[in-house]
């Protein structure tokens, strides 16, 4: 292949669209071509400064102006019919939510599937699974560890955001209906506070694996908010309520927008599977923080390449895999020929504001 | 795209995803607009219509879909307005016309290239190169470089193939990293 054909493969390569096999074959021309890996730095370079070019901000009135047209009735405009959509995204897209639904099915599954000679060999680390199951409702048991990571990072911050929105039809029905009683009867709230709690559990979680880099305030902002939602749910009048929501307001969950993934997977075949798809099918994936692998699978290195802080950035994970039967209690013998595979995953930009 | 239905019934969970979809995608939308129209105010009205639209089509497309189709929508209403315009888009934008200060080469190799972007030359040459891209280069470098959709997004939003896709931003980087030397030393 020439220089210039690995120059498009070098494109392909800055937006993780590789194959395996053709990255390696790409990684080992640069290492012997000095023009290609000057292109390649160039290629960074110049995507780091286009990332590094600030953001538009919307004006501080752009929400209520919006709605302010809604409730005006105000239809849709017409251009966004001039170019229709055609029917085939539209079909992609319903894919892609049966698709996330067979992941999650496909965790459940694997669960159940040991392979033979294998399941007395193979043991998660200690507390995993007990961690997990305290404190959660029964849609998140048994637990995937893709849908449990993503809803405690996402789902939390997601939560609140959606309590504060609603904060103030919350405190027109106050005057309307006791608190009790709006907490057991109304189905919105119902919902909102239900998901809120399943996230701070699932955060608590997170906090009790150990994740590394999680923000400095994470303990104290979960506190608070686990102490706010019980605040909010044990509100006996007009005044702890509306209290309990100016406090659930105050939560800075700015702080924790930061997504990241737990993979943790029974067997090799399942930790490649999920992660592929999930990377495929979930471009705003975050980093992953912690691996927990089966025991043929050894995390060697696990680091930051690449970017500005406000440009992207990529997580390489480095895996030593062993062949043969995993180490375990009761295994005898050195494991046979060993792998060393390579897993790019990008994280979730940062953006300047302007 | 399927026309309106006219119910004012919006269900609690679909407005709470219209929420996150606004906190989420209003910026990059905003940015991506006002790329494409040169105006940062005209930016912010469009990217107001294309979550007016996607309130009055709640029903209709599924949560996991709205980014790609808000941009699909901004995209359209970018168009029309371009259609409708009567003169040349302007090459600088937020730029003083009347500088006429010399562009000062900038050296990229310095540690931090987001210390460099800060200059207001190399901005200003980062944002005549971004402009001076054709436009079907620019609409997938500024989706994909800029916005970080996936290839298969952009390929929804812009109506083509996955591989074109790919090819016209591999070109739009070859271009803007060409015209960005003629600037800044690399």
């Amino acid at each position: 292949m020439t220089c210039n054909r690995y120059a498009y493969q070098l494109s392909l390569h800055l937006d993780g669209r590789l194959s395996s096999a053709r990255r390696e074959a790409l990684l080992s021309h640069l290492t012997s071509c000095d023009s290609c890996q000057g292109l390649w730095s160039e290629m960074q370079k110049a995507q780091e400064l286009a990332l590094s070019l600030p953001y538009e901000s919307v004006t501080q009135d752009f929400r209520e102006s919006l709605f302010d047209r809604i409730r005006a009735g105000e239809g849709t405009p017409e251009a966004i019919f001039h170019e229709p959509v055609p029917k085939l995204v539209k079909l992609r897209y319903l894919a892609t939510g049966a698709a996330a639904a067979a992941v999650i099915l496909l965790g459940f599954n694997l669960a159940g599937a040991w392979p033979s000679g294998q399941q007395e060999n193979f043991s998660q680390p200690a507390g995993t699974n007990e961690v997990l199951a305290s404190g959660l409702d029964d849609e998140f048991r048994p637990f995937n560890a893709t849908y449990v990571a993503e809803a405690g990072a996402n789902g939390v911050t997601r939560s609140i955001d959606d309590l504060k929105f609603f904060s103030t039809e919350l405190s027109k029905k106050i005057d309307q209906m006791p608190p009790h009683q709006l907490l057991r009867e109304d189905a919105q709230l119902t919902t909102l506070l239900k998901e809120a709690r399943g996230s701070v559990g699932l955060m608590r979680s997170m906090q009790e694996w150990e994740i590394i880099s999680l923000p400095s305030n994470f303990a104290a902002e979960l506190r608070f908010m686990e102490s706010s939602l019980r605040q909010f749910e044990s509100a006996e009048n007009v005044q702890e309520f509306r209290f309990a929501l100016e406090q659930l307001a105050r939560v800075k969950v700015e702080h924790m927008r930061d997504p990241f993934q737990v993979l943790c997977c029974q067997n090799q075949e399942e930790f490649f599977a999920l992660y592929s798809s999930m990377v495929e099918r979930n471009p705003d994936i975050g980093r992953v923080l912690k691996v927990v692998a089966p025991q043929n699978m050894q995390l060697q290195n696990m680091e930051p390449t690449g970017g500005s802080p406000q440009g992207r950035r990529f997580l390489r994970m480095q895996f030593r895999i062993s062949s043969g039967s995993p180490r375990g209690h009761g295994h005898q013998g050195p494991s046979a020929a060993t792998e060393d595979v390579e897993i790019k995953v990008e994280e979730k930009r940062l953006r300047k504001q302007k | 795209m399927s026309r309106p239905q006219n119910s004012t019934e919006i269900d609690s969970l679909s407005l709470v995803a219209f929420n996150r979809a606004m906190s989420e995608h209003a910026e990059g939308l905003k940015s991506y607009a006002a790329r494409m129209l040169s105006d940062s105010i005209l930016a912010e009205d469009v990217t107001q219509d294309a979550f007016l639209a996607l309130y009055r089509h709640l029903s209709q497309v599924p949560s996991s879909a709205f980014r790609p189709w808000l941009y699909r929508v901004t995209r359209n209403l970018c168009l029309d307005h371009l259609r409708r315009r009567k003169f040349k888009l302007r090459l600088f934008r937020d730029v003083n016309k009347d500088d006429e200060r010399p562009h000062v080469p900038v050296d990229l190799n310095a540690d931090r290239p987001d210390q460099i972007a800060e200059s207001r030359e190399a901005q200003a040459a980062m944002e005549e190169a971004i402009e001076q891209l054709p436009p079907r280069f620019r609409e997938a470098f500024l989706l994909c470089e800029m916005q970080g959709l996936s290839y298969e997004d952009a390929a929804s939003v812009l109506g083509c193939p996955v591989k074109t896709v790919s090819t016209r931003l591999f070109r739009a980087r070859q271009r803007f990293r060409a015209a960005l030397t003629e600037h800044i030393k690399m």
